[in-house]
């Protein structure tokens, strides 16, 4: 018995050893940051994080465009665009599209957001502010962007607040919220956060950070919008509006055709990149810019539009080219053509050279090709330096504002955004506000008093001259309120595709407005007119709203 | 027992686990009862006189002064000149062990015998009785039950790095191969099978009883190589390496591939020695694969360039066709270069060793010197070694021992990219580069000129140019200093400890030249002129054993050994690279941060284990033997919520238990009347290890490093905290026999073997929520069964000429059994591989064709087509690949790919034979492979007809013509159809016989009390090889993975070797 005590003694000694091997088996690495290790407690901290989440947003700008444009009116395919890109275009994915099997990325800045909202400690104080407020703010609102972003593409997203930060929390199940379940809770969760300001990080090149957040009011306008709570929609958008003074004012961006005894001669006004052309707003200097996505070719990332745009992989439709070459210019009574000044921001078909595939040019086809990326993302720049989306700017705030409005049962405040301007000059003319659209006092969202105000224009008086002036541009005498709505709702949506063609934003905007006529086929319609050969497949296909979605 | 058990919380073990590790305990507790009583019974007391006489077994004539005692008992006598002997034992049962001088030492069992007559045999054959090294010190190979294979004699070998003596050594007991040509490479090493897909497949390296990490997944930046860690010793330092195959639980966590156990030499004897082991040798240059010569190829690619549609401005690309010799460019294309010689030389080897071990009473040592030098067979690459050992054991009292074991070595290598690489390797530029081209310039008049040519207008690079600036190194630094005290508590108790601190450090330098490279578009970046990389990498390893020996006899019969121990591993890897390109000239080599594309990246891993083991060695009359172990191991690396192993102080815990019975049959009396059977030894074990080859900091959420717009830094969740990631749990059951037939002269050795290994790290893909790729999870099931043999048969045994011969078969079937997420392809160098239930690891996966469309009726006919990257189809035609529409849709698509070969063979071994006459021995050595299939991706480049590589003379019969009858399709340009995609056109039969070694070896007869012993020896490598293999070499290994297997990347091959050397001992 002896030798077994002895070696029962062994295993002692050797449970013991196991005692202190907690510390024994405890590694650190110089490389890897260990969630233990990071508490944001100071900014510094938060700086690494607001930039971790830039870097993974900008995985999302090129789906954000091509599924938001491919799949509207305005851009097309050609024979070069190859498979994936036909596949979005005829609604007919497969799983393998790299544009649309990126789920994860959607969630990697959810995720990312998640670990900030949680973590950062937002009662640290210095200099009477709460510092690291702002970044909880800005998570929050880039969160639930990205939230709507796939609840928009998918039909649905899966929801959840906390990080996702070991394997068990992943396989758990978390509850699937539609875009209308969805945005109650967005609405709740950014509503006590509208007034913090957005974090100033600097500069990176020529890229300003500060373009890199999405105001919380324009969020929650687009979620009051798409529920169809349209007063409370216009309220946030008026109040960004006038809050940071956007405003589509007179002499900025705005293009004209220059008169001389009485006719075109064909010189442009205002023209050029820089501040006062209209493709000045693409610039990296643009003052109409609210968010931009920045994105690069840099280190792993891709960013492709500039040179899918350069190969001729994807390019204007004809149908959007004949929107802007219909629009009439109104100089005067006596003096109009045909023709949107904007579309030379929009299109070109003057020879460039790709910036990724070097061998490859368009030059020799002269085929129109989509310039607004070009503007965004330069060629001639150091490609270190910025590429980017603009998924939110002035012009699309004033644009969903009209439509909000309208909704509302005003349909002139809404016109007025399209064809005079929002000012108190406006607000008082009762030629283009009628008395029965106005209250005493005017409610919040009407109130255009403050100075900055008195320069408005319409949007449309940037591309297509006096438009404020021609009697002709107005709305018709209709039997009732809601053909008149119906009616205002289709011009904002025309103008839409004038202003912000390309930019992202047009299969949402077509089936917002859609859902909120009730009509798929106002969707379908619109869709199928761009297509050729597969024109009433691609239709029918539509009339199902299941088909607006993207398989998961 | 119970107890015990849930002390330990064990309800998380599998119930094989449990079943293992209550027999280890309950074994580990009676064994101990059963010595107490055992040692009770009052022995056998009457004496059985035993007479005996021992005798040459060729001339029958006696041995004079033979040694023969008994096994463990103080018995002993001495044969007189007659060769008889009287020895007075206690057992029938007892083992008699023989051992005279100049001859090979046996055991005699004496069965119940009262005479024996012992036939003893040279020392010129080898002997099965020999001491072997063993996971738990030397032992007896009679008393051994695990699977054990050892050498013990690398001298007489131009090798320089232990792993190449291992597929020579042990044949079928490790499928050893052989990485290239390239000296001090090594081998990627298989022990029974193939035990892991993912993480280390590689044995477990234990040199002088330290865990060495085997670096296995390293990958150098010079293309092609492998930065060996074993290429540190020196095999003239060796003392012995030993195959451990199973029963190696001990080693828990680390052992599910085998061990192999290096001992370096230490002082044995208080004489002082001095020996000197030099040898020089050459390799000679590798012979290409038939090419075409100049005019063919200039045929070849005016076809191409015809099909290669618009040629824009490339207008140069016409020059070669210019057949007028006024004018200027003329002779710029019409040479006949043997670009082969322009890069090939015969290499040279030179290898020197001094050593000296001696010593007194109080201390024993062991020091050696060595330098090495090998000029490669491409130009300019080299490589030096020097190295030095420093073995130590002091006694310093009568119970306390110290050791001391302090190793350096330096190895630099001057190095040039290897294999299939379009860009830098000049190996390959030389295969593809056309022959009617000069290394030289001409003027634009014509004239040749001293200068090296630019890359061609066909955009090949110049391989002399890349040769003479290329600037590409390696230096490799390991030292390491190791102490071993050693207590003796009581006779029976010790306390012993190993303590090692290794530092290896290597440092890498590349340099790509311009002008003589291609430009290259790097993606995202731009054009790339030239490349300038660098790399350093550092390990260093705190080790440290301590365990409790006790070991004693009880009784007359019982001995008992059983050892408790503590292994601590600390293990900080870190490594930096560094990359640039355009540095504007061919004199700005080195890396300075001005240069264009700057990418930087780097790894520090840290990882600790620390293994808790047991092991009780048990054995009756040396007749019954019994070995039980158990390790508990943790690790950094796992979670701490594991499916296997158990909790506790917040960790998880494998556990590995193991146990290994043997029975020496032969010593039984009923055996006694059974003449031919002399030695029988029946072995089997069942025991569980694990492979902790996992990723560091799998187990842990992190996050990284990630540049924004180029000049910010953020971090992002890069990896989610995997708590269950655990070791792959290897199950394995053995049984052998090893048998001594027709009094020795016949020995057989067979085992059979199955390994299960569950808990397979797979890849699993990680739901979208998480917002990440993937995740390693223990969920798959993976099998080998097979069978080990090796014989030895002494053929001749007169007085002066003796011959043995020896063969040994190695064979094993592997196969997935178990994959959560179904089957998944890797990709590999252009091909794919299969991971599938039901298959072998490795096996290629692609199309299977069926000759070449003849004409464009039976084109139509077949009407098979393929889907472009845009979405159209396109036809398949006359002189285009019929490739077999597995999937009858008329689309060839991934759904036609299916399993085309196997790179595993049915068999691999080696057929030995030493003849001695006198004092001269001649030694072969076949070592064979068969079955294995082999993707010949060299081959696949070089009949692809898509581009302007030169191709092999088997692409002059391509399709040319509408009903040309062929096997090699039309070349196009870009190959747009796919007809070089991976197919059974590149799959071929890797079997092989090859005459690795002949040696011829002479004992000088001095004998003078200067020179103890003088030899000379001459070795001949790789002279024959027998195969069907099209590429120049069928054995190779590109990378120690498993999906890389029998994948011929065309890195520089094995040739002809031959060497001189001389071994003086003093």
């Amino acid at each position: 018995m002896k030798r077994i005590s002895k070696i029962m003694l062994f295993l002692f000694l050797s449970a013991s050893t196991l005692t202190g091997c907690d510390d024994l088996l405890e590694v650190d690495s110089n490389r890897l940051v260990f969630v233990d290790d990071y508490d944001m407690t100071s900014a510094n901290d938060t700086l690494y994080s607001m930039f971790g989440i830039f870097s993974q947003l900008q995985k999302l700008s090129d789906s954000y465009v091509l599924l938001g444009e491919l799949r509207g009116d305005l851009m097309d395919v050609s024979e070069n665009s190859g498979l994936y890109l036909k596949e979005i275009n005829d609604f007919n994915i497969s799983g393998k599209n790299p544009y649309t099997n990126n789920i994860k990325d959607y969630y990697a800045v959810i995720n990312n957001c998640n670990y900030v909202i949680q973590t950062i400690d937002t009662s640290i104080v210095s200099g009477g502010n709460k510092v690291m407020y702002k970044e909880y703010a800005a998570s929050k609102a880039i969160r639930a962007w990205t939230y709507m972003q796939i609840a928009l593409n998918y039909g649905s997203a899966t929801y959840f607040e906390k990080p996702i930060l070991n394997v068990e929390d992943a396989k758990q199940v978390y509850p699937e919220y539609t875009m209308e379940e969805l945005a109650p809770k967005l609405i709740e969760d950014l509503s006590p956060y509208k007034d913090i300001e957005e974090p100033s990080l600097g500069g990176l090149y020529s890229y300003n950070t500060s373009d890199s957040y999405f105001p919380i009011r324009f969020l929650l306008g687009d979620l009051y919008l798409w529920l169809g709570q349209y007063e409370n929609a216009a309220n946030e958008y008026h109040d960004l509006m006038f809050k940071r003074g956007y405003g589509i004012f007179n002499n900025i961006y705005e293009n004209n055709l220059q008169v001389t005894n009485g006719a075109f001669t064909g010189a442009y006004v205002l023209w050029g990149i820089g501040l006062n052309g209209w493709m000045g707003i693409f610039d990296d200097s643009s003052l109409e810019d609210i968010t931009s996505i920045a994105a690069t070719n840099d280190y792993g990332q891709q960013f492709d539009l500039d040179s899918l745009v350069l190969n001729n992989m994807v390019t204007p439709s004809a149908l959007a080219i004949n929107k802007w070459d219909t629009q009439k210019y109104y100089h005067s009574t006596s003096l109009d053509t045909l023709g949107d000044l904007r579309k030379y921001g929009s299109v070109s078909n003057s020879p460039l050279t790709a910036s990724r595939f070097i061998t490859q040019t368009t030059a020799a086809t002269k085929k129109d090709y989509i310039y607004k990326y070009i503007l965004m993302n330069p060629i001639s720049v150091d490609k270190k330096t910025s590429k980017r989306i603009m998924p939110y700017r002035t012009a699309l705030l004033y644009l969903r504002y009209a439509e909000a409005v309208n909704r509302m049962g005003k349909p002139n405040l809404a016109f007025a955004v399209i064809k005079t301007g929002l000012s108190k000059l406006s607000m008082q003319n009762k030629k283009v506000i009628p008395q029965h659209e106005l209250s005493d006092p005017l409610p919040n969202y009407m109130d255009f008093t403050d100075l900055r105000f008195d320069t408005s224009i319409g949007i449309r008086m940037r591309g297509l001259g006096n438009v404020d002036k021609d009697s002709t541009f107005a709305i018709p005498a209709l039997p009732a309120l809601a053909d008149s709505i119906l009616y205002v709702e289709d011009m904002i949506q025309n103008e839409l595709a004038l202003e912000t063609a390309f930019e992202g934003n047009r299969f949402q905007d077509l089936m917002r407005m859609a859902i909120h006529r009730d009509d798929n086929n106002y969707l379908a319609e619109k869709v199928a007119a761009k297509h050729k050969s597969n024109k009433e497949a691609i239709k029918s296909k539509l009339l199902v709203r299941a088909n607006w979605y993207l398989k998961k | 027992m119970k107890n015990y058990l849930n002390i330990l919380n064990m309800n998380r073990v599998t119930s094989s686990h449990k079943l293992i590790s209550t027999i280890t305990l309950v074994f580990l507790l009676l064994s101990t009862t059963l010595v107490k009583s055992e040692s009770k019974i009052p022995g056998d007391t009457h004496e059985i006189v035993l007479t005996g006489l021992v005798r040459d077994a060729h001339t029958k004539k006696p041995v004079n002064a033979a040694q023969i005692t008994v096994a463990n008992k103080n018995i002993s006598a001495v044969t007189n000149e007659k060769g008889e002997f009287t020895l007075k034992i206690k057992s029938s049962k007892d083992i008699l062990s023989v051992s005279a001088y100049d001859y090979n030492n046996v055991e005699v069992p004496v069965k119940g015998r009262v005479s024996v007559i012992i036939e003893l045999y040279s020392n010129q054959f080898s002997n099965y009785y020999k001491e072997l090294d063993g996971l738990t010190g030397s032992k007896k190979n009679s008393s051994i039950v695990s699977s054990v294979k050892s050498v013990d004699d690398l001298s007489k070998t131009g090798i320089l790095a232990a792993d190449e003596a291992l597929q020579s050594a042990f044949g079928g007991d490790v499928r050893a191969i052989s990485r290239s040509g390239v000296a001090g490479s090594g081998a990627s090493l298989f022990i029974r099978g193939i035990n892991s897909l993912n993480a280390n497949a590689q044995p477990l390296f234990v040199v002088d009883g330290v865990i060495w990490n085997n670096l296995y997944d390293v990958e150098s930046i010079h293309e092609g190589f492998f930065s060996n860690p074993l290429d540190n010793i020196d095999s003239n330092d060796i003392e012995s390496i030993s195959v451990v195959k199973d029963g190696t639980s001990i080693y828990g966590s680390k052992a599910a591939n085998g061990v192999i156990l290096i001992k370096t030499k230490r002082g044995s004897s208080m004489v002082t020695k001095i020996g000197l082991n030099i040898f020089t040798g050459i390799t000679t240059q590798p012979s290409s694969v038939p090419m075409m010569n100049g005019e063919q190829y200039r045929v070849y690619a005016s076809d191409l360039l015809g099909t290669k549609g618009k040629v824009g401005n490339d207008i140069s690309n016409f020059e070669f066709l210019q057949s007028d010799p006024s004018n200027a460019v003329y002779n710029t294309y019409h040479n006949n270069t043997n670009w082969n010689d322009e890069v090939y030389q015969t290499g040279t080897t030179n290898s020197y060793l001094i050593n000296a071990n001696g010593g007194d009473e109080k201390a024993l040592y062991y020091f050696s010197l060595g330098l090495a030098n090998n000029k490669g067979v491409v130009k300019t690459t080299e490589m030096q070694r020097i190295n030095s050992r420093f073995n130590a054991d002091f006694k310093l009292t009568n119970s306390f021992n110290l050791g001391l074991n302090i190793g350096f070595s330096r190895v630099e290598r001057k190095l040039l990219d290897d294999g299939v690489n379009f860009y830098s390797s000049p190996t390959w530029l030389s295969t593809i580069k056309s022959p009617f081209l000069s290394p030289y310039n001409f003027t634009s008049s014509g004239e040749l000129t001293p200068d090296y040519a630019r890359t061609d207008s066909l955009g090949i690079g110049n391989p002399s140019g890349v040769i003479l600036t290329s600037l590409n190194n390696l230096k490799k630094y390991r030292f390491n200093i190791g102490v071993l005290p050693s207590i003796k508590i009581t006779p029976a108790l010790t306390l012993s400890s190993q303590f090692d601190y290794s530092l290896q450090k290597t440092i890498e330098g590349r340099f790509v030249p311009m002008y003589y490279t291609p430009e290259r578009l790097i993606p995202e970046f731009g054009i790339s002129r030239n490349e300038i990389n660098s790399q350093v990498m550092r390990n260093t390893t705190v080790f440290d054993d301590t365990r409790l020996t006790y070991e004693k006899r009880f009784g007359e019969n019982n001995h008992l050994k059983a050892i408790l121990g503590w292994r601590y591993i600390h293990n900080y890897y870190e490594s930096d690279y560094v990359e640039e390109h355009n540095s504007g000239t061919n004199n700005s080599t080195t890396i300075n941060g001005d240069f264009d594309y700057l990418q930087v990246k780097g790894i520090n891993n840290l990882t600790k284990s620390l293994s808790n083991y047991m092991n009780i060695d048990y054995d009756f009359n040396n007749r019954y033997f019994l070995s039980a172990a158990v390790a508990v191991d943790g690790s950094s690396r796992f979670g701490n919520e594991t499916k296997g192993g158990f909790s506790l102080f917040g960790r998880s815990w494998g556990v590995f238990p193991s146990v290994n019975a043997g029975w020496v049959v032969s010593s039984e009396k009923f055996m006694k009347n059974i003449d031919f059977i002399n030695f029988c030894k029946i072995r089997t074990g069942y025991g569980i290890t694990g492979n902790d080859g996992i990723t560091d900091y799998e187990s842990m959420a992190y996050f990284s490093s990630i540049r924004f717009m180029d000049r910010a830094n953020g971090l992002v969740i890069s990896n989610l905290a995997n708590t269950s990631v655990q070791w792959e749990t290897t199950a394995k059951a053995n049984v052998g026999v090893d048998f001594g037939l027709f009094k020795d002269r016949l020995s057989l050795s067979v085992d059979f073997f199955t390994s299960n290994t569950s808990d397979l790290l797979v890849m699993r893909t990680l739901p979208d929520i998480s917002g990440l790729g993937v995740y390693w999870e223990n969920a798959g099931k993976m099998e080998n069964k097979g069978f080990e043999l090796s014989a030895n048969w002494k053929v001749l045994n007169f007085k002066n000429l003796k011959w043995e011969l020896g063969m040994s078969v190695g064979h094993y079937k592997n196969a997935v059994t178990e994959l959560p997420e179904g089957q998944y392809t890797t990709s590999v160098y252009d091909g794919e591989v299969l991971t599938a239930v039901g298959q072998s690891a490795g096996s290629f996966y692609g199309y299977k064709t069926l000759g070449v469309f003849a004409t464009e009726a039976d084109a139509t006919t077949a009407n098979l087509k393929i889907q472009n990257a845009d979405g159209t189809f396109s036809n398949f035609g006359a002189g285009d690949i019929i490739f077999d529409d597995k999937n009858p849709d008329g689309i060839i698509d991934e759904k036609d790919k299916q399993v085309i070969g196997d790179p595993n063979p049915d068999y691999y071994g080696t057929i030995s034979s030493k003849i001695s006459y006198k004092r001269i021995s001649l030694s072969t050595l076949f070592t064979y492979s068969y079955g294995n299939d082999v993707y010949n991706y060299t081959r696949s480049q070089l009949e692809a007809g898509t581009n302007f590589s030169n191709q092999t003379s088997a692409m002059n019969r391509r399709w040319t013509a509408e009903g040309q009858i062929t096997d090699q399709p039309k070349a196009v340009y870009g190959d747009p159809l796919g007809n070089s995609r991976f197919s059974d056109r590149w799959i071929e039969d890797g079997s092989y016989i090859r005459l690795k070694t002949v040696t011829l070896s002479y004992d000088l007869p001095i004998k003078s009390n200067f020179i103890q012993g003088l030899n000379f020896w001459i070795s001949a490598n790789n002279l024959l090889t027998f195969t069907n293999y099209l590429g120049v070499d069928p054995e190779f290994s590109s990378n120690n993975s498993v999906y890389y297997q029998g994948v011929d990347a065309g890195i520089v091959p094995q040739t002809k070797s031959y060497y001189v050397g001389i071994k003086l001992n003093l």
